[in-house]
């Protein structure tokens, strides 16, 4: 028969655990708590939160957005998380202190329709493109030291309004590389109220950094739609030699004209131009379209891809659970479908690699949300952590930085 | 109370407010036409009543019969234009409250090709072209077609004139209102849901409102 342990016994076990700082429940949060990993949540009432988790995916603080039109379309940098106001244009750098983010400083924009980001040289100074939307569309660039959150630059970029009746701009990439700022560009139209497609062309322009006069242009017709609002979602990468690749999005959910091949393309190093010898055609490999490009290393990438036999229309292309992970080769140009719970959600930020693994934010069929882990090593997946089922959808995964 | 202070019957702290209403600045009326009716009223009527007060220090404390009818009597004219001043006030609220709710009443069209920015106390309004929005917050309803951008300044709820949907307004929202063009149904959208969209489609509404 089992004996209970003397009580002075469990006493001893009580302030023995309390000395070691044994944390009794996985959602408290020990004196040591260190962010490490970050999810950025839709909630079943529809608003957002963040949830903080330690390098142990064991500890948790839950954070409420600053303000109820914080959204998704945050960079992050240096323990600080850079934001714009949709209504005001007021780009807000905040800080994690405690359970909350609190606003350190700011500096006006024109709006908050941020289209592109990109760390010079992986600096402290941001690059950012915005478009003014109206009779005409306006390209803006500003130069930010953020450091001290100071506008370094604010400049119109010469880039066309429109082409013809195609009359609505999306910057899709923004990159500088040696004195130079390149970005990749679209155009597109609504047809009728809810109806769109876009131009059968992506348009590549390089300008001199310092003059912003252009330097380079080139047309591109083998896809369209190149990149995407990388506020949202990635769609690019610069590899270890240098070289940038990108992937095109003319999928029902981006650009809308499905007869173009979603594919991955590449500008090598030091060169203005893209490489048009070089192109992986996905949608003629995997028989889909696809959004949401991140290199893996080792000339490894992860695409996630929809599948056109499980939605009906945009209309519910978020709803339902049809995406899939691929790892794509990108000089052998093979593709790996990824052993994954079916995920849900249009656009996400959801794929981070550390050291030889990829992780993965997961919303599955069973209504679970789960982190997966990818080894590239032995080609394995594991689910490591299930978080509150009250979150509709992560929105985001990512390492805090 | 005037006419108790009159009849020598306030007590002493009644006495004590009378004469500082005389002498302060109570009437709060709006002075931005100048040297205002206001300060001649008020002029007036000091210079009535104080004329009493010194015949009053002069007099007993008690006033006698015979005096009181006559002063009475005096201040009836100042009784009669504070009592105007305060009908006039009167109705000049009212009428500022029947503008406020006319401003909550909104028929435009805009047939131009320019947006249309209009600014209500209720709400702000924009109107792209070929757009109309018809809203009576006191009927409670709302009827729009084209394409228009709402800001309401309060939380209310407004039926959809055409089927009686109703739709929930809050403070501090930003909406943007569309009428589809098969159905007519209304079509609307925060500024939180529209950033969920197709990217194309969310440009094409900024576009509208020059955003």
């Amino acid at each position: 028969m089992r004996t209970m342990p003397p009580p002075i016994v469990c006493l001893l076990y009580a302030f023995c655990s309390a000395l070691l700082g044994i944390s009794c429940s996985s959602t408290g949060e020990p004196s040591d708590f260190t962010p490490k990993y970050s999810f950025f949540l839709m909630n079943e009432d529809r608003s957002n939160s963040f949830l903080f988790v330690d390098s142990l995916w064991q500890h948790r603080i839950e954070v409420p957005v600053p303000h109820a039109l914080f959204n998704r379309e945050f960079i992050q940098k240096n323990g600080s998380i850079f934001h714009t106001d949709p209504h005001s244009g007021l780009l807000t750098q905040y800080e994690l202190r405690g359970h909350k983010l609190i606003a350190i400083d700011s500096v006006q924009l024109v709006n908050g329709n941020i289209e592109q980001y990109h760390w010079k040289n992986n600096s402290d100074t941001l690059l950012l493109t915005n478009v003014v939307h109206g009779e005409e569309e306006i390209c803006r660039f500003y130069e930010i030291d953020t450091r001290n959150l100071k506008l370094i630059r604010d400049e119109e970029l010469a880039v066309p309004a429109a082409v013809g009746d195609f009359d609505i701009l999306s910057i899709g990439l923004l990159r500088y590389e040696q004195e130079k700022l390149w970005i990749a560009y679209a155009y597109s139209q609504v047809v009728e109220p809810m109806s769109y497609t876009t131009l059968d062309t992506m348009y590549y322009t390089s300008f001199d950094f310092n003059s912003l006069q252009i330097s380079s242009q080139q047309k591109d017709q083998r896809s369209t739609y190149p990149g995407g609002i990388n506020t949202v979602q990635t769609y690019s990468a610069t590899v270890e030699n240098g070289d940038f690749y990108f992937m095109s999005c003319p999928g029902i959910a981006a650009g809308n004209s499905e007869m173009l091949p979603t594919a991955i393309f590449r500008k090598k190093y030091g060169k203005n131009k893209v490489d048009t010898g070089y192109m992986i055609n996905v949608s003629e490999q995997i028989n889909n379209h696809a959004y949401g490009f991140w290199y893996v290393g080792n000339g490894k990438a992860i695409i996630r891809a929809e599948r056109q036999d499980k939605f009906d229309d945009f209309a519910n292309h978020h709803a339902v659970y049809q995406f899939e992970y691929f790892l794509v080769d990108l000089i052998a140009d093979t593709f790996e479908k990824l052993n994954l719970p079916l995920d849900k959600g249009t656009r996400k930020e959801n794929v981070f690699l550390e050291e030889n693994h990829v992780f993965f934010g997961i919303d599955d069929e069973s209504g679970k949300h789960s982190v997966w882990k990818y080894d590239l090593h032995k080609q394995h997946t594991v689910q490591i952590l299930s978080i509150n089922e009250s979150a509709s959808y992560i929105l985001r995964l990512e390492k805090v930085k | 109370m005037l006419e108790r202070y009159e009849l020598g019957q306030c007590t002493d702290q009644e006495q004590a407010m009378v004469r500082q209403w005389l002498e302060g600045d109570v009437w709060d009326l709006d002075d931005t036409d100048g040297p205002s009716a206001s300060s001649k009223i008020k002029t007036a009527l000091w210079t009535d009543i104080s004329s009493q007060l010194d015949d009053g220090e002069k007099s007993s404390s008690l006033p006698s019969s015979s005096s009181v009818r006559p002063i009475y009597q005096r201040l009836k004219p100042v009784l009669a234009i504070a009592a105007s001043i305060i009908a006039l006030l009167g109705i000049g609220f009212y009428s500022i409250k029947t503008f406020e709710r006319q401003t909550c009443l909104l028929s435009v069209d805009n047939t131009s090709a320019d947006l249309k920015r209009l600014t209500a106390s209720c709400f702000d309004i924009s109107l792209s072209e070929n757009s109309s929005a018809d809203i009576n917050l006191n009927s409670k309803h709302i009827n729009v077609s084209g394409n228009v951008r709402f800001a309401p300044k309060s939380n209310f709820v407004l039926y959809d004139k055409r089927d009686n949907t109703p739709l929930d307004f809050k403070q501090g929202e930003v909406y943007y209102m569309s009428s589809d063009p098969d159905t007519s149904k209304l079509i609307v959208f925060t500024e939180r849901e529209l950033r969920y969209l197709s990217p194309i489609i969310q440009k094409h509404i900024r576009k509208q409102f020059y955003s």
